[in-house]
């Protein structure tokens, strides 16, 4: 039976969703359990099933194959005419136009929409398999990514279509890429299809974080995690903490163009340099959010191929959260040539070549592991070798130009060319092409043909040496990065016609990859479970897997399960039965367990969402807003952002229950777990906490820009503008805190009510007395309905209280101002801010009306309190964002 | 003399410096790269025997045969201590060449104001008054500070056989300081992408024994040619009459009120209420190329680049000149005598 609400998607043969919500099956009732669980899993027919479906092998495949696309696009074709065009000396293949709209596109589209989607898409895809879980905990959310992705690059590629294609670089420096020096559409292409796809990295990570650290097989203790694991949960986290201020300062960005805000204006007192700093602050991370999982894939890889444990797999860890920490403080080694002053200089070469360090750990452990090792001699092994033969080659030209001075010459040379493509190509395809030759067997079910892959592989590698090596030299030569021609007298020419031929040799072995692929799916070897023999669980199941992975989820007693483990399913007797009992119950919803933080003990079983077009529509929506916001029409703006509104809520609506109270009690009094049938308010507190922190950086990041304009400002506001009056946003502040203190009284309370009630009754077994309820009532959502007093005067209030806060506020900046947000960059700064904490209060008055009505009948189910608690923490987390912004704007400039 | 062209360390102290640094950190860095290599080698050489053993493993050779001790050991000293060691010694060699890049020229140097447009360079000797376009002149053995700032968007001052390059911002001052060593004509162009033709945005600078040099500033600070030559006269009444004179100085032609750099004055394109500033051209015939080094500047040259700038460099913000073919030799030989 389906786990599709009656109103998304028709029922499947064989079942109906019936009006009353409770799904029964039509026929099959005896059916065997496997294929009911089969059947529950499966996606619903047709393209509206196609549409709906969330699975993660899906959407990680989906976007595995749409990066891949982008990759010829992009990646390929760009960059074979851009070498075609500097083959030889004053050539005219294309024009300076034409050559500089290409290499910003292939800057662009590699960074946002060939390597990130790769990546995430290998974690989507096999993260689940290999932390040993069903499900990821939002399926929704990742087909939302997939979708906003793949629209948000159709968005960017369509420029095309309109002869509006970026041409300002990948970095779209200001002022450049303002409207004075960029008029027309082909920036706001840039800014704004580019962040579409970086709302899907931020939507992807969250979800990445969150099933590592509570999906993860009973008994994976953290130490225990493979190492692709550990590489994506560091780079998902830098993913929220680097993309939150692209996108902020790509809003800024957009400002500036739509509205002639004057954020980077020089002359109106806006600094350029400041989007280069947020631009880097973002950019340099980046890197690394592209290294870290290929070097856990190749982590995860060696080994298998070397017949040998990984050595120093403690230092592995160690290594990859230093890179994460460090590649924050580094920066500003993209602006050496700015005129820094020399202490700055010194401090960012320290930090730049340090990360040489973890680099050169993680390198010797490879090292260490392939000594000891017995190499077998497949494909994805040679691509890890090649890996680490361009990788450190990639490494120290990476410490020469982390060294300043030397910088000063190579900085945006062919130098740089060479280094930052031996380590994208060399650090990163490398081993993304190792993980396609070793997991897409597993979903395919058949092996790719090893002859091919040797020709991939030596073609790539042979070509990509040639390609880049001579740039190193043509770059110490003087040729500076980002010239469509140069004059025959440089003595350029032969370097370049190299680096053509090497292009070409490259292209090949991508080439002949294709030609695999296709081989593979007609004529490929069958796979079956585990043609490497390797350790980890994906390779327990069968190729390709069914899709929910595992009937029976593992048991972990090892890091390398399958060599250590004869048997997956034996642990503890509370916890095998636990596993045992998910192989059969339920089979009307579809069940993951979600386990502790560290020790991996099983906590929860519960319900994931399935198929919904929901998010497909929210995609269609964001997509609609950038288009709206292009285009300039309000209309179409306001509409994009009620529909992303209305299906954001229609997405999250409470689910249909298909399981009852008495079943759900049963099972949790059996295994000692709670059940959540209808949605865990641990997982939506884990979700909450990672959006607040989302809102953190982006609050942080306008925090950041309002001081660097501050700073490089000599009078503070400028002269001319009075410092705005404490009177109102003082009462604005007050009314803020009164609201969402009479609000947190009242989720206090609900709390205390709750824990009073159902919730320790259901995990003592004490159900008779309210299973009738149960057994009625989806109404109740789950348990015995609990009626906190007073709280929806307190709702009621403290919507009152915050709406007050934000009038206040909105009339104070509508009225009391002399200056505009166009004046000059302390306006635009300014009326930005105030408009962050108004759009942050509003949202919370919303979702505070939108809990009121759901307790409006004051019964609490569990999902209610979740909500209440939703709010709450939202709330709060404005009170703080409120005080710090008020504070900013109206206190500091009188106490300065 | 022919152009020179870059090797590292070509021709001042600058250059020479981070070029010392360039090849020290090129050999520690072939040293570790090549002991990488010697590892992967090795370890792919003892194990040669086992190439044909097969995708099925032996299940004894399992586990480690080096002790977890010990590979955290070689870990812990290969793979951290030693990285330590040399990254700190290779900051330590460039914090000291840092130091040695000098940031001023000192009271005997010369200044020279340095303003990136799209897509040329203007250089002004402010000491002398004079003003040129693309090629610089600097004395040999004295050090110069190049005083960089943009009329538009950022542009990168690069040349490299002198030292690194420096950012030039709109509203902002950086300075650069290079001397070159020895006399020669060094290329360089801008190395920050800067629109449409930032490829044909180069600089040369001709450096010259203190003399000659001095000789050669003199010379530019002279006002042009008085009319005196019979050829020239209707030239100049044309460059005056058809609008060049709204962006060119040339400087003792052009009445001062319409000289480039008083705003306002200078008439632009339709709708453009900035001033369009074009090179000073006062002692054009002066100098080896036109367009920042798109052409060289041979009679021919200079008459295609006139009738139709966006042609040779598409995008170029001089406007093409609506000249019948007689005008445009009389132009060309006007232009021909600011030497």
């Amino acid at each position: 039976m389906t786990d599709i609400d009656s109103s998304e998607v028709p029922g499947r043969a064989g079942t109906i969703a019936p009006a009353g919500g409770v799904a029964t099956p039509l026929a099959d009732t005896a059916a065997p359990t496997a294929a009911r669980m089969a059947d529950l899993w499966a996606d619903p027919p047709g393209l509206r099933g196609r549409i709906a479906a969330v699975q993660n092998d899906k959407i990680g495949k989906r976007l595995l194959y749409t990066g891949f696309f982008f990759l010829l696009l992009g990646g390929s074709v760009d960059s074979l005419v851009m070498r075609l065009q500097l083959a030889v000396p004053d050539n005219d293949v294309v024009s300076a136009q034409v050559y500089n709209e290409l290499f910003t596109n292939h800057g662009s589209v590699t960074m946002f929409l060939v390597i990130l989607p790769i990546v995430e898409g290998f974690a989507i895809l096999l993260l689940p398999f290999l932390l040993g879980t069903r499900e990821m905990p939002f399926p929704r959310l990742g087909a939302y990514s997939f979708f906003t992705y793949l629209m948000g690059g159709l968005f960017y590629y369509s420029s095309t279509l309109f002869n509006a294609v970026p041409d300002a670089g990948w970095f779209a420096y200001t002022p450049l890429s303002l409207p004075e020096f960029s008029p027309g559409l082909n920036l706001d292409f840039w800014v704004l299809g580019l962040s579409v796809a970086e709302v899907a990295a931020i939507a992807a990570g969250i979800e990445i974080i969150i099933t590592i650290l509570k999906f993860r097989a009973p008994g994976m203790t953290l130490n225990r995690m493979p190492l692709f694991g550990w590489a994506m949960l560091v780079t998902a986290f830098m993913i929220l903490f680097a993309f939150t201020p692209l996108i902020v300062g790509s809003f800024l960005l957009e400002l500036s163009r739509s509205f002639d805000m004057k954020f980077f204006s020089p002359d109106h007192g806006g600094s350029s340099l400041l989007w280069q700093h947020l631009f880097w602050i973002f950019g340099h991370p980046e890197v690394y959010i592209q290294f870290l999982p290929a070097a856990g894939i190749v982590s995860t890889i060696l080994p298998v191929f070397v017949r040998r444990r990984i050595a120093g797999y403690r230092w592995l860890v160690a290594a990859f959260m230093s890179i994460g920490f460090m590649s924050f403080a580094l920066w500003a080694h993209h602006m050496f040539a700015v005129g820094l002053p020399p202490v700055v200089l010194g401090f960012f070469s320290a930090a730049s070549m340090a990360i040489a360090i973890p680099a050169g750990i993680q390198v010797v452990a490879w090292l260490v592991t392939l000594w000891s090792g017995r190499p077998v001699w497949k494909t994805p092994l040679l691509f890890v070798m090649g890996f680490l033969f361009t990788f450190v080659l990639g490494g120290i030209t990476g410490v020469m130009v982390a060294a300043a001075p030397l910088d000063l010459q190579v900085h945006d040379s062919y130098f740089v060319v060479a280094h930052l493509h031996y380590v994208l190509i060399g650090g990163v395809a490398f081993p993304l092409f190792a993980g396609a030759y070793y997991w897409l067997p597993k979903f395919s079910g058949r092996l790719l043909n090893e002859r091919l892959g040797k020709w991939n592989f030596w073609l790539m590698f042979v070509g990509v040496h040639v390609t880049f090596f001579p740039m190193h030299i043509v770059g110490l030569m003087g040729m500076p990065r980002r010239v469509y021609s140069y004059d025959e007298s440089t003595g350029w020419g032969p370097y370049n016609l190299a680096s053509t031929v090497g292009a070409f040799i490259t292209f090949s072995g991508v080439l002949v990859f294709l030609v695999n692929l296709a081989y593979s799916r007609f004529r490929g070897q069958v796979a079956g479970p585990n043609p490497w023999d390797a350790d980890t669980l994906e390779w327990s199941v069968s190729s390709p897997p069914p899709d929910h992975g595992f009937s029976i989820p593992p048991i972990v007693t090892s890091r390398h399960p399958l060599w250590d483990q004869a048997v997956l399913h034996r642990g503890d007797p509370s916890t095998e039965g636990l596993v045992r009992g998910l192989a059969d119950w339920p089979l009307t919803w579809r069940a993951a367990l979600m386990t502790g933080l560290n020790d991996a003990r099983p906590e929860e079983v519960l319900r994931v969402p399935g198929p919904s077009l929901w998010p497909f529509v929210t995609a269609c929506a964001t997509v609609l807003f950038f288009i709206g916001e292009m285009v300039h029409q309000t209309a179409l703006l306001g509409f994009a952002a009620l529909a992303i509104l209305g299906s954001v809520i229609m997405w999250n609506r409470p689910q249909v229950r298909r399981s009852t109270d008495r079943e759900d009690t049963a099972f949790a009094t059996a295994h000692g777990v709670q059940v959540r049938s209808t949605g865990s308010p641990t997982l939506t507190a884990w979700a909450v906490g990672l959006a607040l922190l989302v809102v953190a950086i982006a609050f942080a990041t306008f925090l950041l820009a309002y001081f660097y304009l501050r700073v490089e400002s000599p009078v503070w506001p400028p002269p001319g503008v009075a410092r705005p009056a404490l009177g109102r946003a003082a009462l604005a502040a007050l009314a803020m805190l009164a609201g969402v203190l009479t609000l947190a009284r009242g989720a206090r309370r609900a709390r205390h009510a709750v824990h009073a009630g159902t919730d320790q009754d259901r995990v003592a077994g004490k159900d008779e007395d309210h299973a009738a309820a149960g057994e009625s009532g989806e109404t109740t959502g789950e348990g015995r309905p609990v009626r906190p007093r007073g709280l929806r005067t307190s709702l009621a209030v403290a919507a009152g209280f915050m709406a007050v806060a934000t009038s206040v506020l909105l009339a104070d900046v509508a009225t009391a101002m002399n200056f505009s947000a166009q004046s000059h960059a302390y306006g635009s700064i300014f009326y930005t801010l105030v408009g962050f904490l108004l759009v942050v209060a509003a949202v919370v008055v919303v979702v505070d009306l939108v809990v009121l009505g759901q307790v409006w009948n004051l019964e609490l189910s569990l999902a209610q309190q979740a909500a209440l608690q939703t709010v709450n923490r939202f709330a709060s987390a404005t009170a703080v964002i409120w005080l710090i912004g008020l504070a900013t704007l109206y206190l500091l400039p009188r106490l300065t | 003399m022919r152009p020179h062209h870059y090797r590292l360390g070509a021709a001042g102290p600058s250059a020479d410096a981070i070029a010392r640094l360039g090849w020290i950190l090129a050999a520690v860095g072939a040293v570790i790269f090549a002991m990488v290599v010697g590892v992967l080698a090795a370890s792919i050489w003892r194990n040669r025997h086992l190439h044909g053993a097969g995708i099925q493993p032996d299940p004894a050779a399992r586990g480690e045969a080096l002790s977890e001790h010990r590979a955290d050991r070689s870990i812990l000293t290969l793979g951290a201590v030693v990285p330590a060691v040399v990254v700190a010694l290779a900051l330590g060699a460039s914090v000291i060449t840092l130091g040695r890049l000098p940031t001023s020229a000192g009271a005997q140097g010369l200044v020279i104001d340095v303003v990136g447009y799209q897509w040329w360079w203007s250089a002004t000797y402010s000491r002398a008054g004079v003003t040129v376009a693309n090629e610089i002149h600097i004395p040999v053995g004295i050090p110069v500070e190049f005083r960089l700032t943009s009329a538009d968007v950022i542009h990168s001052f690069w040349v490299p056989a002198l030292g690194g390059k420096t950012d030039a911002f709109p509203n902002d001052l950086n300075t650069l300081v290079l001397e070159a060593d020895r006399p020669g004509i060094y290329r360089g162009a801008c190395a920050e992408f800067c629109g449409l033709q930032h490829a044909r945005m180069r600089i040369t600078v001709v450096a010259e024994p203190p003399e000659q040099f001095e000789r050669w500033l003199g010379q530019q600070g002279e006002p042009a040619p008085s009319e005196g030559s019979p050829d020239s006269s209707p030239g100049k009444a044309l460059f005056l009459s058809s609008g060049c004179s709204s962006c060119h100085v040339v400087r003792g032609h052009t009445p001062p009120q319409s000289s480039a750099t008083t705003a306002g004055a200078a008439t632009a394109g339709a709708g453009d209420a900035e001033p369009r500033v074009g090179p000073d051209l006062t002692h054009l015939a002066s100098r080896d190329t036109l367009a920042a080094g798109t052409l060289s500047a041979t009679p021919m040259n200079l008459a295609r680049w006139i009738s139709d700038p966006g042609r040779l460099k598409n995008g170029a913000k001089m406007p093409a000149a609506a000249f019948n073919d007689a005008d445009l030799q009389t132009i060309v030989r006007y232009l021909q005598s600011l030497e």
